[in-house]
């Protein structure tokens, strides 16, 4: 990356300097909104080259009809300068950092994201909307999986109801299986995993999508409630934390699942070559 | 015919950045920094058959050097400095000059002309640069590529044989490092290695301060001025330490150019990225 590209988005002459040359800046008002709170919370504005991959996000978001507006609360967790700029929620509330500290957050390279210990860290993300039973997504972006072998477990995000089993939603793996659940209460297996995004999505009382490797598939199953309000990331609130790297996460109504996957895809990508 | 017809237009030049910020202490780069700057920015030993000869920065990369050095290295003598004060980087001994062409091709870091240190041996003296750890106020902008080792590597030493009183460094894997007064006082900025870099290191009247590419800036109250330093080195820490990567540009100010730092750093940005 030029060094004109590692300018922090925020320096007086990020976008050119007179008579040698010029780059784009973010442009769309929701981006430079979140960027410009992660720069306050980093202390520096990120690289233009970051902040731009992360304008394009907001852009490419925007591109599919009720995508950007379903989720409603998201960290991207990789890109920003700091674990706090990473906690800078690009849609909601803030979570609260629970255990978590600096060497657990990389911000870019091939493995970007914040990793969990398996034991007691986790982010406690208070969902901004009344939970919907069947509008709802889950998402996040697993850049290393789970070290757990089945019939152990690593909780990547859960939304459980405060007792009882019904409407619980969640996303969970091992290093060969994959478990979901999508306001309800029986879950579903699929015996492989995968890096990438791996999302749900429910707009049906009969059914929901599950995104893992960038393949769709419909699950049959009712749902049956609807959970809490407080959404756990790298645990399910029973003990079940997460080992693994996350690199963006999301809540919310149910959306293009392929669509988002895309955009987030991107984004990863992008950040992870640019820092 | 209107007047404006008979008039010839010549494209105003853009300003060089000693132009825009005159007053260098010294001032090293493979560009020339000034419009007015007509002289060589390097001299050159040609592996072939040892013969020297200086270039300008239009002659570095306009072909004019590889033409020199043939199919063979191009080693650095002198490093020249555009600051007028003629505090020059040199090297004598050919095993450690830097290497500026290798086998025929200009050395290019992200697409502009480079000097190559080996990390074993290559360093310049530059004795002129001896009385910069006695000011107050002193600055430095530096653009560079260490290599991926975990090894503490120089930019820019001056100390006391390898007591270090004024120092820019590569401390590990993820970290540089600055002082204006002592290693032990340094402060550290995190930033990828084996990258191209800017750094800004700056020691105002005790308050010392590094930032990588105009990112988050790592200060603290520990620099100093200093007496007696008998070693002034470009590339190596007094007795070792050499630098293991590449530099393009270094240039020192005795002076606190806080307030101009944005113009400094976007003209050396912007130069090294078409």
């Amino acid at each position: 990356m030029s060094l004109a590209a590692k300018l922090p988005w925020t320096h007086r002459f990020a976008g050119g300097y007179g008579g040698i040359g010029s780059q784009p800046l973010p442009t769309d008002a929701d981006a430079i909104d979140y960027l410009s709170r992660m720069a306050t919370a980093d202390g520096a504005g990120v690289e233009t080259g970051v902040a731009v991959a992360v304008d394009a996000f907001f852009r490419g978001l925007k591109a599919t009809p009720g995508l950007f507006d379903a989720i409603k609360a998201s960290c991207i967790l990789c890109g920003a300068r700091t674990l706090n700029g990473a906690l800078v929620p690009m849609a909601g509330a803030a979570p609260a950092n629970n255990n978590f500290i600096s060497d657990d957050y990389t911000r870019g390279g091939a493995t970007p994201g914040l990793k969990g210990n398996g034991s007691n860290k986790r982010l406690s993300q208070a969902n901004p909307a009344t939970p919907l039973q069947n509008s709802a997504h889950q998402a996040i972006y697993l850049s290393a999986n789970s070290a757990f072998a089945a019939p152990s477990e690593a909780t990547h995000i859960a939304e459980w109801p405060t007792s009882g089993t019904a409407g619980r939603t969640q996303i969970t793996t091992n290093t060969s299986q994959t478990f979901t659940r999508c306001r309800e209460t029986t879950g579903s297996y699929l015996g492989s995993t995968s890096v990438g995004v791996i999302g749900i999505s429910r707009s049906d009382p009969a059914d929901y999508v599950r995104r893992v490797g960038q393949a769709s598939e419909t699950i049959t199953e009712t749902s049956t409630g609807t959970p809490e309000q407080v959404v756990y990331v790298f645990n399910n609130s029973s003990g079940s934390y997460s080992d693994a790297r996350l690199a963006f996460y999301s809540i919310g109504e149910s959306l293009d699942l392929e669509a988002l996957d895309e955009a987030v895809s991107t984004l990863v990508t992008a950040i992870g070559a640019a820092v | 015919m209107s007047p404006m017809n008979n008039r010839l237009l010549v494209p105003r030049k853009t300003p060089g950045l000693l132009d825009l910020v005159p007053g260098a202490a010294a001032a090293y780069s493979l560009r020339s920094l000034s419009n007015s700057y007509a002289d060589p920015v390097v001299t050159v030993r040609r592996s072939s058959d040892d013969d020297e000869a200086p270039f300008t920065a239009s002659e570095v990369s306009d072909g004019t050097l590889a033409a020199f050095c043939g199919a063979g290295d191009g080693l650095v003598t002198k490093w020249w400095d555009q600051s007028g004060y003629e505090r020059h980087g040199s090297q004598t001994t050919p095993t450690y000059q830097p290497k500026i062409v290798s086998s025929g091709s200009v050395v290019l870091e992200e697409g502009k002309p480079a000097l190559q240190f080996d990390g074993i041996a290559d360093f310049f003296t530059a004795p002129g640069l001896l009385t910069f750890s006695e000011e107050a106020n002193k600055a430095v902008f530096f653009v560079g590529a260490a290599g991926n080792n975990a090894n503490r590597v120089r930019a820019l030493f001056i100390g006391v044989g390898n007591s270090t009183r004024v120092s820019l460094f590569k401390e590990n894997q993820t970290s540089y490092g600055w002082t204006g007064d002592a290693y032990a006082n340094a402060v550290f900025a995190n930033a990828v290695v084996d990258s191209q870099h800017l750094h800004y290191a700056s020691d105002y009247n005790g308050s010392q301060s590094l930032t990588i590419d105009a990112g988050i800036a790592s200060t603290n109250a520990l620099g100093g001025t200093n007496t007696g330093s008998d070693t002034a080195e470009i590339g190596r820490g007094g007795t070792g330490q050499w630098w293991d990567g590449s530099m393009q540009e270094m240039i020192l100010y005795a002076d606190n150019v806080n307030a101009v730092s944005d113009l400094i750093i976007g003209n050396i940005a912007w130069s090294y990225s078409v």
